[in-house]
């Protein structure tokens, strides 16, 4: 598959204040390798502090990595000056968690999604550009959202306005860090059903960044699943999910309820303790102060990521 | 043991009255766990607070009856409310309570303080029973002389329950209890309210907005749509043929990890409470809508399981232009 986004061996560190005069380094991303492939959607399914968001920022390049590289289309960009980087930014974009937050109130909806293309100092007929996009993402008829404001909208159709915005420079990329998470149950799926239909048809890659596993499930092609900084499993969305590997990924989906009445009658089995502080993470795996299956060998050395079968990728020593 | 009539809480608000609890109606039997599940804003935590009348100064209307041993919420002064109902009889746990610890009093007292200022305990007496609460909860020992900012997310929610607990109400109230928290995490607090009910035989009531979620703990299911409760049925009925049309497409919009079965939406969103659409207020997202339900809110159907519809798809009125 052609790969649009990749990551290689790609670590984040970040100088953090702790007390008065010391400082700590806290390593949110550590040897990160992914990619994404054309027109393919990886999700990326983690817990809060896993380092999730950071990946996406380092995939737009919104930040420049403490080591390894990060490549698009080929082209190198880890240090790319931002002013060489124009043809990158047109072709990566963003779609934000918070439909309230990341959409500027006092614009209307025609000035939010035109501004990527003032800046781009793209010409012709802009809002023909605007209204093509509004209808991308169904917001039908598009001339009467466009001198709307935010706050006329519901969450949902805010969201789209997102959308709109990151689809009018014509994009090949976009990293959606969880873009569904504070849209309501009843139309969670649709925004999902939407950036597949956006997909299909234009031939998007997307990096999704959630800490869903159910909708990871049935909106990705593969999943990749992160723990303190580092992917401890990557497969298909089905195979990670009927057959998963890493006892932190079984554990993701033992915690998951489906809607059965019979759950009620039985405890869930759980990873004891609560997810490890990103600061101070421990020597070996970093999973072992939590896994059932800890054995001596997880205490010292922190495992690879390997190829347990064709696809299927696996950072624990049990295999 | 709880039995709500016909409850209503309107508020004065920036466009006019919001109707968050529109006429609701429920009861909660000894032992029994009763989920209200419903979208953001349809008024269930507004529910919870009109249980125990904690109400903000811009009330409009709040009329109905809240039973609890024979004593009416709704009509009792607030003075007794806060006396023999809160803490003894009824404990609420609010959403993000466990943000609203004290940060500088440590996690012990915190618990003890329902005994202390409600119940006039001794503190020797009130620190001891912490550390049975405590224990229950599966919170260690040295917990207890901890400030909230040293807890994770998962001590400081079991905390909050077992402050909600020292006072042994019969009656606990969560609202949205394990929405903060990570999925490993949730599935902790599950198993814990889970062994509470078994052990104490404690009857609660669950608010949530994951229909999944409430099936982990709920004996019955109250799903809540703009302000009423449009279907009231018994889990293992209500979960796999849901009666109520918004109740069948809010079950097939949640992603199911363990099935192939891609979720479906809702087209539109929920009504904004202050001016809610005539008749049924779903009927503008409804499929089977009807010209009864533009203009007539539908009656409350009792069905052979037990279950309690708000639906005219289940009454002879819905009559002449018959169901196609």
């Amino acid at each position: 598959m052609e790969k649009i986004v990749e990551l290689r061996n790609v670590s984040m560190f970040f100088r953090s204040r702790s007390g008065l005069l010391k400082s700590i380094v806290v390593k949110a991303v550590d040897g990160v390798s992914l990619y994404v492939g054309k027109a393919e959607t990886l999700a990326l399914v983690g817990e809060s502090g896993s380092g999730k968001t950071t990946v996406a920022k380092l995939s737009l390049r919104l930040l420049k990595p403490t080591g390894g590289r990060i490549i698009f289309e080929g082209v190198d960009i880890t240090y790319t000056p931002e002013k060489e980087l124009r043809w990158f930014r047109r072709k990566a974009q963003a779609v934000f968690q918070d439909p309230y937050s990341s959409i500027n109130p006092y614009m209307t909806i025609r000035q939010i999604v035109e501004e990527p293309l003032i800046l781009h100092k793209v010409e012709g007929d802009k809002v023909g550009i605007v209204e093509e996009a509004l209808e991308a993402v169904r917001l039908i008829p598009a001339e009467e959202y466009l001198d709307k404001y935010p706050h006329m909208l519901s969450g949902g159709q805010r969201q789209r306005v997102g959308i709109a915005r990151a689809l009018v420079l014509k994009p090949i990329y976009i990293a959606a860090d969880e873009p569904v998470s504070m849209i309501d149950a009843s139309s969670r799926a649709e925004i999902l059903y939407l950036l597949r239909e956006l997909q299909e048809k234009r031939g998007i890659s997307f990096l999704y960044i959630t800490h869903d596993m159910a909708t990871a499930r049935h909106f990705s092609d593969r999943i990749a699943v992160m723990h303190l900084g580092k992917i401890v499993e990557i497969a298909e969305s089905n195979d990670i999910v009927n057959n998963p590997l890493h006892p932190y990924t079984q554990a993701l989906i033992e915690a998951v309820p489906d809607p059965n009445p019979a759950n009620r009658f039985r405890e869930r089995k759980t990873v004891s303790g609560e997810p490890l502080n990103p600061a101070n993470p421990p020597e070996g795996c970093r999973f072992h102060p939590r896994c059932p299956y800890v054995m001596d060998i997880c205490r010292l050395n922190d495992p690879e990521l390997k190829e347990i079968k064709k696809g299927h990728y696996v950072a624990c020593h049990l295999y | 043991m709880l039995k709500v009539e016909n409850l209503y809480l309107y508020y004065w608000g920036e466009k006019g009255v919001v109707r968050a609890v529109d006429g609701v109606s429920l009861t909660v039997r000894a032992g029994e766990v009763v989920g209200i599940v419903g979208e953001s804003g349809c008024g269930k935590s507004s529910l919870a607070n009109a249980i125990v009348k904690n109400l903000p100064r811009n009330v409009a209307r709040y009329e109905g009856r809240v039973i609890i041993d024979g004593n009416d919420v709704v009509s009792m002064e607030l003075e007794d409310v806060r006396h023999s109902i809160r803490w003894k009889k009824i404990s609420i746990v609010f959403q993000g309570a466990m943000n609203v610890l004290n940060p500088v009093v440590k996690v012990g007292y915190q618990i003890a303080e329902p005994l202390i200022v409600h119940e006039n305990m001794k503190k020797e007496e009130a620190f001891k029973k912490v550390h049975e609460v405590m224990r229950l909860l599966g919170l260690p020992d040295y917990v207890f002389d901890r400030y909230p900012h040293e807890l994770s997310g998962g001590m400081k929610q079991r905390v909050v329950i077992a402050t909600a607990l020292i006072t042994n109400p019969k009656l606990l109230i969560l609202d949205e209890p394990t929405s903060a928290l990570d999925v490993s995490i949730q599935a902790q607090i599950m198993n814990l309210l889970k062994r509470l009910k078994r052990e104490l035989n404690l009857s609660m009531i669950f608010i949530t907005h994951d229909i999944a979620l409430s099936s982990d703990i709920c004996d019955r299911i109250c799903v809540m749509y703009s302000g009423e409760i449009v279907e009231d049925g018994y889990a293992d009925y209500l979960l796999p043929s849901p009666k109520h049309p918004y109740t069948q497409k809010l079950i097939a919009a949640t992603p199911r990890l363990r099935s192939t079965t891609k979720p479906l939406y809702i087209p539109g969103s929920p009504p904004d409470l202050t001016s809610p659409p005539p008749g049924c207020r779903f009927h503008p997202r409804c499929e089977y809508a009807k010209e009864i339900c533009k203009n007539v809110s539908p009656k409350r159907y009792v069905l052979d399981d037990g279950s309690v519809v708000k639906c005219w798809l289940y009454g002879e009125d819905y009559g002449e232009d018959s169901r196609a």
